[in-house]
């Protein structure tokens, strides 16, 4: 409607702009002109200059000045003729305005699109990121609240939940500046300053950096905000206070609901810590139960099912494919009081398993559960320094790779058997490294997880069809 | 709303059009007045609504809507901000849409700054020019329509030519257009003589400033393109008498000799009939080379699209307009009545000579241009009409008109003192050719066209001089008189030999590059060195990195002489990952005598890549003559006698004492 309106106005200024000569008073306009006698009466001046200029002679000059003394009053005759009048004629003025407004409307309406708006890609952009958010992508969602915080950079919510989002995707570095924009905007509160000084500590590997430190111990004696209390007693812990920290966490486990959620957190560092002081772990969770006391004591366990440490050494000196073998070592040497044997036991997995993502994501849950993260051991933090250097290996490092990346693969198949794709991937590999054993084993593995779908079996059986006997 | 607004703007405009084109010429057989002054209201309606349609798709290409058809073939959201405005124009839609704003720009202007014009003229020279407003508007809305939505868009649009994404496009364009479409104005003001049946002096003179404002226009658009050509394409040449370039060369060529007629019209109320017919010819080419270029008959980087629908619409267009005017022509030519004597040796002979020349220049080019493609479409024979043909027939009727060119100064109106003009004429010839023999001795001339073409160069560079020369009183008259004679020369004589001084200076660009540039091709590993002329060339290392919108590898290529460094070339090899297309960037280092350049091309895979080195001497003359030949239609155009509002200023004028 609104356009229509803006069509018909521009349309209605067209013919009246057109129409304006019919709307002026009467006047009298000359058709005929002196612009002939204006360029003869030029031409004379000129005649005149160059004589004068010493460029023609004085008989020259007036033979020629006859002759366009001839042609201008030739030309003079003309001038008599042709006046034309004009007056004011509102009929021909409306009838321009209504014929020629009428004419570009209904041209346009034959040609136009008079519906579809604008769609600038900026616009659409959005839309479109509106419309995959809506479906649960939470990037999408992130681009929209990114968005957001350009558009209203004074708001403390955008940002907010923006910080929220990015932690949720566990992009803690982008998490923490988001919560520092929050923080300035928010003044004081402490729920952002911790969760800022959190999103820090998280970005950092879980170390607590000093600027996050001042915060969450301010907030403890302020707040008594319990993550600020459990983070600065976790930076105790990592600047060697062990007893200090044991000490906060059994106070913070103390004030604590039972049922709060940051509780297993707590005992579990309690527990760990221990362990690793070797003190009764009852004085600082009374209410331990008994599994947590025997996890927290410094017996090694007698279990007749667990390896003994030299024998599981030797086993992985020998097979140093068997990630489930160094997160057994590492737990024994942590059973047995050497959280830095333990730490060792799961950097020299690491090296093993560098191009094995899954693999390096459960040592990483046996280093936290172990409580290993507390102590700093400096040689720590793998991988992208050891895919780097996988660029520079010779034949035989590499082909370790390889196999380091093969036996990651056969380990996660072990814990999630249901990707028919991976299996294929296993026994190609196993195939390509020459060891058909292997390649057999797990095209036997494949076939007894698929048993029961046929059409899965045969996908199976076709991709690997001449590398493995029985298919 | 800001595209379907734009959409409604153009329907205004063409609305406007035919109000334009209809209304004055009802009104001049009814005696309104105020009918006549529709012309001017309309035209500035017609203008406005062009120009906001223009905005409107300019605007949709700068926020890449890509529901508008155009723009998703043509645009991408990655190209720079200067490709997305100049954008518009690279396009079929959009280069139609830039025509017609250019000639509603023309019809504003004459209704603006054309007062002095008497109404009635004016009003005929208006309708005739919305009669071809109304059949491009047509065209346009009916076959090529910018605003064409689509209801679907696309995520991201096509891109556009890499060839094109180069800060030409911003110039090229536009000043070709300037140029072609301002000839519609001298189209215009003899078809509103026929009709009048009269044709005076004042006629030529209202005329002229259009033609030379179209003529600069041309003139440096051609040259841009030229350039463009010679640093984008790669090859190292600059004109390849490609039919698209012919299409621009041919409205030049017949549209310098319409410039000079019409000189002749109004000093000497002669030629009237010829000028006309020049002018409607001029115009012709300009619509043919647009048919030529926007039918698809020819493929080129020009052409956008080949739609069979369009050729045969603008082929319409043409046989309307061309035939319409000739017939016009062959039916009241006679009525008009040409006047001025003048003796065989004369400046009107000497400006008629030229004009012959030239236009046989043109006629030369059309068999050239035409032959190829009557023949592919009467025997399905393809053939090409290659640099042969027109160095064989163009060259030397072009060298004849630049030699006229250099006498006809020497010419007076009406009757030339022969003893006179024949002893200034030996005297430019025995100066030219002395240093066409020196220029031998020294350099050395390959051929008979080499000497041929050095001597035309040199004679007319050496007879506008001494033109000049003579005309401030030197050697005779003292320092004084010939300074002020200097100061007081009008500004129409400084467009006459700055302009054939430009001339003379591209030509000796030409001739120069012509006859001795040195080139070689060939595979070089970083560190070989390549002797090209006097100059030594060695690639030295390959960086690749990223533009803006694709990937280039950059070379460096050293330039010694000897042992002395010159300098280092940048040639670029680039890569446009959107439209799949790969450029080359010439490296090029424009000394005064000439430019070393060098190409990059693609590496063989042993470690060399294939290079293209040349030293083209006198190219950065052809430059700077074309510019100077622009220039000196601008200075002309800005005589106090020519500017449109003549009369208005003369009392003022009358009052100054005589230069």
């Amino acid at each position: 409607m609104e356009f229509w309106l803006i069509v018909t106005g521009l349309a209605a200024v067209s013919g009246l702009w057109m129409a304006w000569p019919y709307l002026r008073s009467r006047s009298v306009e000359m058709t005929g002109s002196d612009g002939a006698i204006s360029i003869y009466r030029d031409q004379i001046d000129e005649l005149e200059r160059d004589r004068r200029a010493g460029q023609i002679s004085d008989s020259e000059c007036e033979a020629a000045r006859v002759e366009i003394e001839r042609r201008a009053l030739v030309a003079a005759r003309r001038l008599d003729s042709g006046f034309v009048s004009s007056q004011r004629s509102l009929l021909s003025a409306a009838g321009l305005v209504i014929v020629a407004g009428a004419a570009a409307v209904a041209l346009y309406s034959s040609t136009g699109t008079p519906q579809q708006q604008d769609m600038p890609l900026a616009a659409r952009k959005t839309e479109e990121l509106i419309r995959r958010a809506d479906a649960g992508d939470i990037n999408s969602r992130i681009q929209l609240l990114i968005q957001q915080t350009q558009e209203e950079p004074e708001s403390f919510e955008a940002w907010w939940v923006l910080a929220r989002s990015y932690a949720a995707i566990g992009d803690h570095a982008s998490s923490a500046d988001a919560y520092r924009h929050a923080a300035e905007l928010a003044g004081d509160r402490p729920a952002v300053l911790s969760a800022y000084a959190e999103a820090m500590t998280l970005a950092n590997g879980n170390k607590v950096p000093s600027a996050a430190r001042v915060i969450f111990e301010q907030l403890a004696i302020e707040n008594a905000d319990p993550r600020a209390r459990y983070y600065a007693a976790l930076a105790k812990a990592q600047a060697q206070d062990f007893q200090g920290a044991i000490e906060d966490w059994a106070l913070l486990a103390r004030d604590s609901n039972p049922q709060a959620p940051w509780m297993p957190l707590v005992e579990r560092d309690i527990i760990n810590m221990a362990r690793f002081l070797k003190v009764d772990v009852t004085a600082y969770l009374p209410n331990a139960s008994a599994e947590q006391i025997a996890a927290a004591s410094n017996t090694p366990e007698t279990d007749e099912n667990t390896p003994t440490l030299a024998a599981l050494e030797a086993s992985l000196e020998a097979d140093p494919k068997d990630y489930k073998g160094w997160i057994a070592l590492a737990e024994a040497r942590s059973a047995a009081g050497d959280a830095e044997g333990a730490t060792a036991a799961l950097d020299e997995g690491r090296a093993h398993f560098a191009a094995a993502p899954f693999v390096l994501d459960q040592f990483a849950q046996t280093e936290r559960a172990l409580g290993l993260d507390l102590v700093e051991s400096g040689l720590r933090g793998p991988s992208d320094e050891d895919i780097a250097a996988a660029a520079e290996l010779s034949q035989t490092e590499r082909d370790d790779m390889i196999a380091g990346m093969v036996a990651g693969l056969a380990a996660r198949l072990e814990a999630e058997p249901n990707d028919p794709d991976g299996w294929v991937m296993l026994v190609r590999s196993y195939a390509t490294l020459g060891e058909m054993d292997k390649a057999q084993d797990a095209y036997r593995q494949a076939s007894a997880t698929f048993k029961d779908d046929a059409q899965v079996l045969q996908a199976i059986r076709s991709q690997t069809s001449g590398l493995v006997t029985g298919n | 709303m800001i595209v379907e607004l734009g959409h409604f703007a153009l329907c205004v405009a063409l609305i406007a059009a035919l109000v334009q084109s209809v209304v004055p010429l009802m009104a001049i057989w009814r005696g309104s007045a105020s009918g006549l002054r529709v012309a001017d209201s309309a035209a500035q309606v017609q203008f406005a609504g062009v120009a906001a349609a223009f905005a409107a798709l300019t605007y949709a290409f700068v926020v890449s809507d890509f529901s508008v058809l155009t723009v998703a073939l043509n645009s991408h959201s990655a190209k720079p901000m200067l490709y997305k405005v100049t954008g518009v124009w690279a396009n079929h839609e959009g280069s139609m849409l830039l025509w017609v704003l250019m000639l509603a720009l023309f019809g504003v202007m004459i209704s603006v700054f054309g007062k002095v014009i008497p109404v009635e003229l004016r009003s005929r020279v208006l309708a005739v020019q919305a009669m071809i407003g109304v059949g491009f508007y047509l065209f346009i809305l009916l076959t090529s329509n910018p605003f064409e939505r689509v209801a679907m868009p696309p995520l991201d649009g096509q891109g556009m030519n890499p060839l094109l994404q180069d800060p030409g496009v911003a110039f090229h364009p536009p000043l070709l257009y300037l140029g072609y479409v301002g000839f519609s104005t001298a189209f215009s003001f003899a078809v509103a003589a026929l009709m009048a049946g009269r044709v005076d002096p004042a006629w030529a003179r209202w005329m002229r400033p259009w033609v030379l404002l179209a003529w600069s226009g041309l003139t440096a658009g051609i040259a841009l393109g030229s350039w463009w050509a010679y640093y984008e394409l790669g090859w190292g040449g600059f004109w390849f008498w490609d039919p698209v370039e012919n299409a621009s060369f041919m409205p030049w060529l017949i549209g310098t000799a319409l410039l000079h007629s019409a000189i002749v019209v109004e000093k000497r109320n002669a030629f009237l009939k010829w000028t006309i017919l020049l002018a409607i010819l001029t115009f012709s080419l300009s619509l043919i080379g647009t048919f030529l270029v926007r039918s698809g008959i020819l493929t080129s980087v020009h052409a956008f699209a080949t739609d069979p629908e369009r050729g045969v619409f603008i082929l319409l267009l043409l046989t309307i307009a061309i035939g319409g005017a000739l017939m016009l022509f062959a039916w009241r030519a006679n009525e008009l009545d040409d006047g001025g004597v003048f003796a065989l040796l004369s400046r009107e002979i000497g400006l008629l000579t030229n004009n012959l020349l030239v236009v046989a220049a043109t006629g030369v080019v059309f068999v050239g241009t035409m032959y190829p493609l009557a023949l592919e479409l009467v025997t399905g024979d393809k053939i090409t009409v290659g640099a042969p043909y027109f160095n064989q027939t163009f060259l030397p009727i072009f060298g004849l008109a630049m030699l006229a060119a250099g006498i006809g100064p020497f010419l007076s109106w009406k009757r030339a003192n022969k003893r006179d003009v024949l002893r200034r004429t030996g005297w430019s010839a025995g100066a030219a050719a002395l240093f066409t023999v020196a220029v031998a001795a020294v350099i050395g001339v390959p051929g008979p066209a080499g000497v041929f073409g050095v001597f035309v160069a040199a004679f007319l560079a050496v007879a506008t001089l001494q033109d000049l020369g003579r005309r401030i009183g030197i050697p005779a008259a003292p320092v004084g008189t010939v300074l002020r004679r200097l100061a007081g020369l009008p500004r129409s004589a400084w467009g006459l030999y700055f302009g054939h001084l430009g001339l003379a200076i591209a030509a000796a660009g030409v001739v120069a590059v012509s006859l001795w540039s040195a080139e070689s091709i060939q595979t070089v590993k970083p560190g070989e060195p390549v002797s090209i002329g006097r100059y030594e060339f060695t690639l030295m290392d390959i960086t690749n990195t990223q533009g803006p919108n694709y990937q280039t590898s950059i070379a460096a290529v050293r330039v010694s002489r000897g042992e002395d460094p010159v300098t280092v070339l940048f040639p670029e090899r680039r890569w446009y990952p959107v439209e799949q297309k790969p450029t080359t960037e010439a490296g090029i280092e424009t000394r005064w005598h000439g430019d070393l350049y060098a190409v990059l091309g693609d590496p063989d895979g042993t470690g060399g890549f294939v290079t293209r080195f040349y030293y083209n001497p006198g190219i950065p003359w052809m430059w700077a003559g074309a510019l100077l030949m622009s220039l000196a239609a601008l200075i002309s155009l800005a005589d106090r006698r020519l500017r449109v509002g003549v009369p208005a200023d003369r009392r003022r004028a009358n009052l100054q004492p005589a230069e």
